[in-house]
């Protein structure tokens, strides 16, 4: 089964710019073709989509997304959040960690992937928290969480102050994982308020 | 050939030869503590003051058991009890201690540097028995001493260190003390544990613990000091034995006729299992027997021998 995507505006940015037609075969780009170029017709086996006057980009990807699951699905749930993101052209998600009970250990981590996985839709790459509960005071298992599936750490909504801020990217560099930074000083902001 | 420093403070300080005359007088010595009466008179009237300002059990025996094995007179002091929790300063403390008399000092301090300055103010010998982060020359001695008596020679053996390197001592004496007697030496920590610039002391820093341990000759382990996980340098004893602690399965990567090593005090079950602590490898019990041997090559180096000839 081939598929044809016709007249979008193919944009891949530093790539791809223009009117282009994609011929897909299977899970494969077989071809980007120019607008001269001949296309395959009247095949059998061919699905043509007519995407004149639409944009047709790679997966996108949304780094920063709360689903909220577990503990706020009364906010969103993870196959509410993946549906959206799938609609709106984002083919993955980073789930931030800030969730109830908070995403610090790979209980979490497995839970989330799974909820992901059975929704179906946009893909989850789950963030685990920095620090136990985002409370800034230890670290959490990071290298357990990371061999669960998630690809970052991050506190949500709260600044990694010192010290963690010079051993939690320290301990995350051993381990080859992003951190995230929440990039506020507590203690500054709250000066200017006096 | 003769020794001839007043202090031993350092391994920086000692040059290879020194270094190989400190074990080869330890070999000798080994066998006084396995006689019946495990006494010689080499030190006799001879006084060591045994100063140790922070917690100790196996440096302050051993360097006691030492003492009394060469028939010196030894007396231990510490920090509570002592005029220092009365206010006075390590200085006047120290030219009191020497106003007595002593020939040798065996310092124990807080503050890295502190045997230096009390060896540059006193006319007796200072032995180091650790001084903060920055060394604990004893304890290295010892080591060199185990592997060389295992292995035959240190030159060309890969020695692998796994643990705390940032807050440890020994593991700043043993990488200058190893790598200057032609070992090879590879580090590995979470690198919240690895200070930056550690490879100038002539260490590689390992991506991972099976890299660090791979065909390892000597594998040391270092003690993880429980009460820094508040430092936030590693999130729980459980990830950090996942990543870096030593089980059999990762001493299957070593040499295969490796010697496993620890310093001592071990948290069994985190940095390293029972069943390789308690192994056929592991020649932890052996470090300490040697521990006593080479604190009394120490005494005779700096006290005794032919710098001191006994008139007796």
């Amino acid at each position: 089964m081939r598929t044809l995507i016709k007249g979008a505006r193919v944009l891949d940015p530093g790539n791809v710019d223009g009117y282009k037609s994609i011929l897909i075969n299977g899970q494969t780009i077989e071809a980007v073709l120019d607008p001269a170029d001949v296309m395959p017709e009247n095949e059998t086996d061919l699905k043509v989509i007519d995407a004149e006057g639409l944009l047709v980009v790679p997966g996108l990807m949304d780094i920063h997304v709360h689903l909220r699951e577990p503990g706020h699905e009364y906010k969103e749930t993870i196959a509410t959040g993946a549906a959206a993101a799938a609609r709106g052209g984002f083919t993955a998600v980073c789930a931030m960690p800030n969730t109830l009970p908070v995403n610090d250990n790979s209980q979490v981590t497995a839970f989330i992937l799974g909820k992901a996985k059975a929704a179906s839709r946009a893909r989850a790459y789950p963030v685990g928290a920095v620090t136990k509960g985002s409370a800034g005071t230890q670290l959490s298992e990071i290298q357990d969480m990371q061999q669960a599936g998630i690809k970052a750490v991050f506190d949500d909504g709260r600044p990694v102050e010192t010290p963690r801020s010079c051993a939690a990217p320290e301990y995350c560099r051993g381990l080859s994982i992003p951190v995230f930074v929440h990039a506020e000083d507590l203690s500054r902001e709250r000066r200017c308020h006096e | 050939m003769r020794f001839t420093k007043k202090d031993i403070l350092d391994i920086h300080s000692l040059d290879p030869a020194e270094i190989t005359l400190i074990l080869d007088t330890a070999m000798g010595m080994k066998e006084i503590s396995q006689r019946p009466v495990k006494k010689v008179p080499t030190l006799r009237g001879k006084t060591i003051v045994l100063f140790f300002q922070e917690p100790s059990t196996r440096t302050k025996l051993s360097f006691e058991i030492a003492a009394k094995r060469l028939s010196a007179d030894s007396v231990a002091i510490a920090k509570s009890g002592s005029s220092m929790a009365k206010g006075e300063t390590l200085m006047d403390t120290v030219k009191n201690l020497e106003a007595m008399k002593p020939d040798v000092i065996v310092m124990r301090h807080a503050s890295s540097g502190a045997a230096y300055l009390v060896a540059n103010r006193v006319n007796c010998s200072v032995i180091n028995a650790g001084d903060g982060i920055h060394a604990h020359p004893s304890q290295a001695l010892l080591d060199m001493m185990s592997v060389r008596e295992k292995k035959g020679c240190i030159k060309g053996l890969k020695l692998a260190m796994i643990g705390d390197i940032s807050h440890s001592r020994v593991a700043r004496s043993d990488i200058i003390g190893f790598s200057k007697m032609g070992a090879r030496v590879s580090v590995c920590a979470p690198l919240t544990m690895i200070p930056a610039g550690i490879e100038a002391l002539g260490c590689t820093v390992a991506p991972s613990m099976e890299a660090c341990v791979a065909d390892a000759d000597v594998i040391m382990m270092l003690r993880i000091q429980k009460e820094r996980m508040t430092d936030v340098l590693f999130p729980s004893e459980r990830e950090y034995a996942g990543c870096f602690g030593l089980n059999s399965q990762r001493v299957a990567l070593a040499h295969r006729d490796v010697t496993i090593m620890h310093p001592g005090p071990m948290n069994r079950g985190v940095e390293i299992s029972s069943d390789v602590a308690d192994g056929k490898y592991s020649m932890i019990l052996d470090q300490v027997t040697n521990g006593v041997a080479l604190r009394m090559a120490l005494y005779y180096l700096v006290a005794g021998g032919s710098r001191h000839a006994d008139t007796d």
